[in-house]
């Protein structure tokens, strides 16, 4: 290869003619996001006016039910949404003050991997069944740096070596069934971090594991982080997970975010009936052989949400106001929101 | 692996055998119902009887078994296995080795089946992507009404009605025509010629490729669509890789699975197939062959011929096991 072309494939996946990136705006910034879902039985609003911010080093947890949005929320971010029936209908995704939502698809493609990345729940079937692992890690290489076969191979490897993967030369060819369920996901976390991401999307990254391999995962994924100071946005519904590694925590419920804080300050004092019946859910050692708290009623369906508070058919502070109107984003401290209209009520100041 | 091809070598044994038992029945039956073609030979002429006797003798036509509807005649097949075993296959009625005819009508049809099956799989894939992406698309809607159409029509129909409609015309037409090269009229000539061996066997090939073509449009159709909804494609992309890498070597490669099972199943119809096309379009191949030995009645020749039809079918789907494994990792043969 001569070594105009070495060049010319070295600077190929560059920024291509996006618009100039700010270092000192925010790392990543979702501003009143909306996102709906286009099907026969009308059209759901999934994620509804999320608006967070996320800074380098630090990580946010978006904690939610099945069907809160918090999931189809980082697929909106990482440009993946299934469309159709997904649409992207409003509000701004910022990456150092860049609207990824306004690049052209082939500016999107080149960041996804390099600059947001990703991991999935299931890495068995996220992970493709007739590729060795060597060869899926070497893509990464191979496509966005146009690195040779041997050499992505030998990244791979290193990759491998990275997240603790033992025997790492051997494995590199192995298929992805031949991995135990946490080795698998570790293959998925290499992936994710091939390129030196600076946000890193963990879509439930240890519900598919087993408790004692989801604490490897976890610990592993908090140190990479730390290493590397990425932001770290974690999708989970595991509020035990969000205790140990969040710093800050958006809950979500029918597209919202309903309440959004420091990780501390959450669970003190939550500001909203939502998550305090959330946290009295959860089960725990000293009150073993009471019954356990639960939420009664499930979440409204996303066609036909019920006006005012979507949290209010099932709230146990529910008032007539409630029913009647929408509440806002009240500010509850400088850094901290809820959408209720008696936060007060629930969170004595 | 190698444990699992014995064994499926030694498979073929009792299929073989009862192939061949089937096929001695059915030509012994052949013989019991409509007659014995030695008598055939003689045409309007009355031989004598010693002279019939002589000539029953010869083609073993004279076992008082072909004369009882119904009986297998054991005696005979036990013969038949013994030569064939030893590597006889008998010869026609002319006295020609049925090895030799083989020989000679096997590249013919060989080539028949590369052809069909290098269009089945050309245009047959082709097709099943542009409609699987265009999932509801004109292209898709386009690609399933013409599948129907092809799956719809039997070969010797669909074999007669292009011969009629585009050779017949075509050749009328490119008679007369100074600015035509000659190898365009060859493409478009009525039967096979034998100093264009592949140029004069495109037009039956793609009418046979038509069969199976529609089959594997449709398979490969239905497998993409839901392999792109699979979670590894959605992997890939958010990997940023290039959509048509998603397409082309994430999904695809795991589309392709099934598509590459009906091929090894649709030699069965290529098979079949090729007897028809060879017919409607003069090709002098095994299935050629085949329906002249029917015709007067060879049963070595039927028999053999037949038998090596299961043979190749046989042996293509053992290696279509064999690649299954080279496709999809996950799977094992011990």
């Amino acid at each position: 290869m001569s070594i105009v072309s070495r060049m010319k494939k070295q600077t190929a996946p560059s920024t291509g003619g996006r618009p100039e990136a700010d270092s000192s705006a925010p790392l990543l910034e979702v501003e009143n996001l909306q996102v709906e879902f286009r099907t026969r039985d009308g059209v759901a609003k999934a994620v509804n006016g999320v608006t967070f911010t996320l800074e380098a080093g630090r990580t946010r947890a978006i904690l939610g039910e099945s069907g809160s949005g918090k999931s189809v929320t980082a697929q909106a971010i990482m440009g993946i949404l299934d469309s159709p029936p997904g649409y992207v209908t409003g509000g701004s995704v910022r990456h150092r003050g860049v609207d990824m939502l306004k690049l052209n698809r082939e500016q999107r493609r080149l960041m996804r991997g390099s600059t947001v990345a990703m991991i999935f729940q299931d890495a068995l079937s996220a992970l493709n069944p007739v590729f060795t692992v060597g060869f899926q890690l070497g893509e990464m290489f191979r496509i966005h740096r146009g690195m040779s076969r041997k050499d992505a191979r030998k990244k791979a490897i290193e990759l491998l070596d990275l997240v603790r993967i033992p025997g790492a030369a051997q494995r590199v060819d192995d298929y992805p069934h031949q991995f135990s369920g946490g080795m698998r996901q570790r293959v998925m976390i290499a992936m994710a971090l091939a390129l030196d991401p600076e946000i890193l999307i963990a879509d439930e990254p240890t519900t598919a594991l087993d408790v004692t391999v989801q604490a490897q995962i976890m610990k592993l994924l908090a140190e990479l982080q730390a290493e590397r100071s990425m932001g770290l946005l974690l999708i989970t519904h595991d509020m035990g997970v969000v205790a140990d590694v969040a710093d800050d925590i958006s809950v979500m419920y029918a597209g919202r975010v309903v309440e959004q804080a420091p990780v501390s300050e959450i669970y003190e004092s939550p500001a909203h009936p939502y998550t305090k019946s959330l946290l009295e859910s959860i089960p725990r050692v000293d009150l073993r052989g009471q019954e356990l708290s639960v939420i009664k009623g499930l979440p409204p369906t996303l066609t036909a949400m019920p006006p005012g508070c979507s949290f209010a058919p099932r709230c146990y502070m529910a008032r007539e106001k409630c029913g009647q109107e929408a509440p806002p984003a009240f500010d509850v401290a400088a850094d901290r929101i809820s959408r209720c209209h008696y936060w007060d009520e629930v969170h004595p100041a | 692996m190698g444990r699992y091809i014995i064994r499926r070598l030694l498979q073929f044994i009792p299929t073989l055998a009862g192939a061949l038992f089937l096929l001695h029945y059915l030509s012994s039956l052949a013989v019991q119902l409509n007659g014995n073609p030695a008598r055939a030979m003689f045409g309007d002429r009355r031989p004598s009887e010693a002279m019939l006797a002589a000539v029953q003798k010869l083609y073993n036509l004279d076992d008082p078994c072909l004369e009882q509807v119904g009986n297998p005649c054991f005696g005979q097949f036990v013969n038949r296995v013994t030569s064939l075993a030893q590597g006889d296959l008998g010869t026609n009625f002319r006295g020609r080795p049925v090895t030799e005819i083989i020989a000679d009508s096997l590249p013919l049809s060989a080539r028949l089946a590369i052809i069909a099956l290098v269009v089945q799989i050309l245009i047959g894939i082709t097709a099943g992507v542009f409609a699987g992406l265009r999932n509801k698309g004109v292209i898709d809607y386009a690609v399933k009404i013409s599948t129907v159409v092809i799956i719809a029509f039997p070969v010797f129909v669909l074999g007669k009605v292009i011969q009629t409609t585009v050779n017949v015309p075509m050749t009328n037409a490119l008679r007369d025509a100074a600015w035509a090269p000659d190898w365009l009229g060859t493409v478009f000539s009525i039967s096979y010629q034998a100093n264009s061996p592949w140029l004069s066997l495109l037009v039956p090939g793609m009418v046979l490729g038509a069969l199976g073509l529609a089959t594997t449009a449709r398979l490969t159709r239905t497998s993409l669509i839901e392999n792109l909804h699979a979670d590894y494609v959605r992997t890939a992309t958010a990997k940023g890789m290039p959509r048509r890498r998603v397409i082309g070597v994430h999904a695809l490669r795991n589309s392709l699975i099934p598509v590459v099972t009906d091929l090894g199943l649709s030699v069965g119809v290529l098979l079949s197939g090729a007897v028809v096309t060879e017919a409607i379009f003069n090709i002098p191949g095994v299935g050629f062959q085949l329906i002249n030995a029917i015709r007067v009645g060879e049963s070595p020749v039927i028999v053999s011929l037949v038998t090596f039809f299961v043979l190749i079918y046989l042996v293509v789907n053992l290696l279509v096991d064999l690649l299954y494994a080279v496709l999809d990792p996950r799977i094992r043969y011990e």
